[in-house]
C-alpha cells in the first residue's frame, strides 16, 4: 500500500516537473525574443552615405524634415510586374 | 526497490518529449521554404518558366533590399536631425527604452530607434514565392509581391511616426 502510494506521488511529481519545464520554455522564448525594443545605438553602416554633416545652428530643421519623405515606389515592382505574363 | 523504481521514472521523465528543449528558430523556417521552392522547381519542365521563376524569386530579395536601403537614407537623415537638435538644446543623454524618458526628445529618440529596427529587420525577411508543385507561378509571386509591399508599407509608416515625433520635439523647443 505504502509502496503504491510512492509509486502515484513520484508519477504525479513527473508530470507536474514536465508541465512546469514546458511552462518555463515558453517563458524563455519569450524572454530570449522580446516583441519591444529596449534600448539601440542608432549608427550608420558603413556601406550607406554618411549622415549629412552641413548642419549649423542656422539650419532650417523643420525644413529638412519635411526633405524626408519615404516611399514605396510602383516603378520598384515593375520589372517584377513584367515578368508575371511569362509565368 | 522502491527507490529504483523511483529512479526509473525519472530517468523517463529526461526522455519525455514535453521536456524537449528544441526550437524551431526563422532560420529553419527559412530554409525549409528554400528547399520547398528548390523541390518545387525541378517540377516545372519548361526551362523558360523555370527561369523566370528564379528571376522573380532573386528580383523580390533585391526589391527588399534597395527599398530597405532606400529607407536608411531617410532614417540617416532624421538622425542627423534630432543629433542637431539635441546638440542645440544641449542634451547630452537620451533615454531609449519607452516610459522612462519624459521629454519630447526622447519620444522622438524611442521613435527613431524603433523605425530603425524595424528597417533592419525588414532586411532580413525572406519572400520566396510559393510555387505549390510548379502549378502556381504567377500566383505565388502575387502573393510575395503582396506581402513585401505590405510589410514595407508598414515600415513607411514606422519612418513617418518617428519624422511626426521629431518635427513635435523641434516646434517644443524652437517656438
Amino acid at each position: 500500500m505504502r509502496n503504491s502510494l510512492l509509486i502515484a506521488a513520484t508519477i504525479l511529481l513527473i508530470l507536474i516537473i514536465s508541465i512546469f519545464l514546458k511552462g518555463n520554455q515558453k517563458s524563455l522564448e519569450k524572454l530570449i525574443t522580446p516583441a519591444t525594443p529596449i534600448t539601440v545605438e542608432i549608427t550608420p553602416s558603413p556601406t550607406q552615405s554618411p549622415m549629412p554633416t552641413s548642419y549649423n545652428k542656422s539650419t532650417d530643421l523643420k525644413k529638412e524634415l519635411d526633405s524626408v519623405n519615404p516611399e514605396v515606389k510602383d516603378s520598384d515592382f515593375e520589372n517584377l510586374k513584367n515578368l508575371l505574363p511569362l509565368l | 526497490m522502491c527507490f529504483k523504481i523511483i529512479l526509473f521514472f525519472v530517468f523517463l521523465t529526461l526522455l519525455n518529449p514535453l521536456t524537449a528543449f528544441a526550437r524551431v528558430t526563422p532560420n529553419d523556417i527559412y530554409q525549409a521554404k528554400r528547399e520547398q521552392f528548390k523541390t518545387d522547381l525541378e517540377k516545372i519542365f519548361n526551362p523558360e518558366k523555370k527561369q523566370n521563376i528564379q528571376k522573380a524569386d532573386k528580383m523580390l530579395s533585391e526589391i527588399n533590399q534597395s527599398v530597405c536601403d532606400r529607407f536608411d537614407m531617410d532614417i540617416n537623415k532624421l538622425s542627423a536631425i534630432l543629433e542637431e537638435e539635441k546638440f542645440r538644446q544641449q542634451v547630452t543623454k537620451t533615454v531609449v527604452a519607452y516610459g522612462q524618458g519624459n521629454t519630447p526628445l526622447d519620444t522622438a529618440a524611442y521613435y527613431l530607434n524603433y523605425a530603425a529596427e524595424a528597417n533592419a529587420f525588414q532586411k532580413v525577411q525572406d519572400y520566396t514565392p510559393q510555387i505549390a508543385n510548379g502549378k502556381n507561378l504567377a500566383g505565388g509571386v502575387n502573393a510575395s509581391i503582396s506581402n513585401l509591399k505590405s510589410n514595407l508599407q508598414t515600415v513607411k509608416g514606422k519612418i513617418l511616426r518617428a519624422k511626426t515625433e521629431i518635427k513635435k520635439a523641434i516646434s517644443y523647443y524652437e517656438k
